[in-house]
């Protein structure tokens, strides 16, 4: 019979290792996967998931059962990601003045428009935007990965994130709009 | 309606259905608003293309790597998690040390009634310096650690529950003993000056 996720943090804050190998592989796709889309290559990815577990397993004891384990665990692999991401992006101007004053700070281009004569097909187009949420200030990133890939609520991410139902969802309003310019900028240089 | 309050339409139209009157004005502006038209479409190829991103897997070896990471099991003997160690040991480990103190001056007299003592009551007595000695160090240990934090934290090391406790214990000991030294490390003190 499989163990829901508190009966198996409750073994795992009583000291087995297997317990917590089990919440690993029943979480790792998920962190795995947000880490991916906010820090935007595979090895930092890995190597944030990793942490975020490592973390969680360190702040095991502090977990209370009141709340939901995967939105506490969410919350430490956003953390970790979102750090990592502005380690790897430090050359890139200001992220919160990006997420704090966003109509006034232009985001950055990344120098990979297509040239007049590419054609895009739909499965270059689907690429071409799903590496461009990457290139997201981090919690853009972090927010269009949660609702529109990992299907979260907005309660939901609003307590990953610790940030209110309203923030979130202006952050979501222009995490879409920055995404579809980042876009429009590659197809449409210029 | 304006071009704004229809790209608020459009996007909330991703987190619910819009009302037939609010769709009836949707479709009103992008047939008369081409610039809307085309970012509407945009939008939702961009959208469409984020919630079909294929899931990535992690390296097979994901797992094994974390649990390689995780600091060491905090078991007492091999057995006990730390968990129980920390709610049970401890309290246990300060009411010995509480007894052991207020029975003090019983318990040297009992040690030294045993005639095999007797004869090495000095050794006798240098134990139980030394494990005074001990006791100090241990609080000096335990006011290192005491800004305890994440990487220092008595989950990686267990001796750190063990020293706050000991050391604990003892300053407060000493402070009902009023910081004078106890009648055993006077004796000892004479014994080796005379």
């Amino acid at each position: 019979m499989d163990l829901s996720d508190e009966e198996l943090v409750e073994l795992a804050q009583q000291g087995s290792r297997p317990a917590f190998a089990s919440i690993i592989d029943r979480h790792k796709v998920s962190v795995f996967n947000m880490a991916l889309r906010i820090v935007g290559n595979r090895e930092d990815a890995e190597e944030a998931a990793q942490d975020a577990f490592i973390r969680a397993f360190r702040a095991l004891d502090s977990f209370r059962q009141d709340a939901k384990f995967s939105t506490w665990l969410y919350r430490i692999a956003v953390n970790v990601s979102l750090t990592k991401a502005r380690q790897s992006r430090l050359d890139v101007t200001s992220i919160d003045a990006t997420m704090d004053d966003e109509d006034s700070a232009p985001l950055q281009i990344p120098d990979r428009a297509l040239k007049p004569d590419e054609h895009i097909e739909q499965s270059q187009f689907q690429e071409l935007v799903r590496t461009m949420i990457a290139e997201l200030p981090p919690k853009y990133s972090a927010v269009i990965t949660m609702y529109h890939i990992q299907s979260l609520s907005y309660d939901e991410i609003a307590e990953t994130l610790d940030l209110p139902i309203g923030t979130v969802k202006a952050h979501l309003f222009r995490a879409r709009n920055a995404l579809k310019k980042l876009v429009m900028n590659v197809m449409e240089p210029g | 309606m304006t071009c704004k309050s229809i790209q608020r339409l459009l996007h909330e139209a991703f987190e619910r259905t819009l009302t037939s009157e609010e769709q009836k004005r949707v479709d009103g502006h992008l047939g008369a608003c081409e610039v809307c038209r085309a970012d509407a479409v945009l939008l939702k190829m961009v959208v469409q293309a984020v919630e079909t991103t294929p899931i990535a897997q992690p390296s097979e070896a994901f797992t094994i790597s974390v649990m390689d990471h995780l600091p060491m099991p905090i078991r007492l003997f091999g057995f006990i998690p730390m968990v129980v160690f920390r709610s049970v040991m401890i309290p246990l480990g300060v009411a010995a040390a509480v007894l052991i103190w207020v029975y003090r001056t019983a318990l040297i007299s009992s040690v030294k009634a045993y005639s095999v003592f007797d004869v090495e009551s000095s050794q006798v007595l240098l134990t139980l310096q030394q494990t005074y000695a001990s006791l100090q160090a241990m609080v000096g240990s335990a006011m290192a650690y005491l800004p305890v934090n994440q990487i220092s934290s008595p989950e990686e090391n267990p001796f750190v529950s063990v020293a706050i406790a000991i050391g604990v214990a003892f300053v407060m000991l000493r402070m009902v003993n009023g910081f004078e030294s106890p009648e055993w490390e006077l004796e000892m003190d004479t014994e080796y000056s005379g």
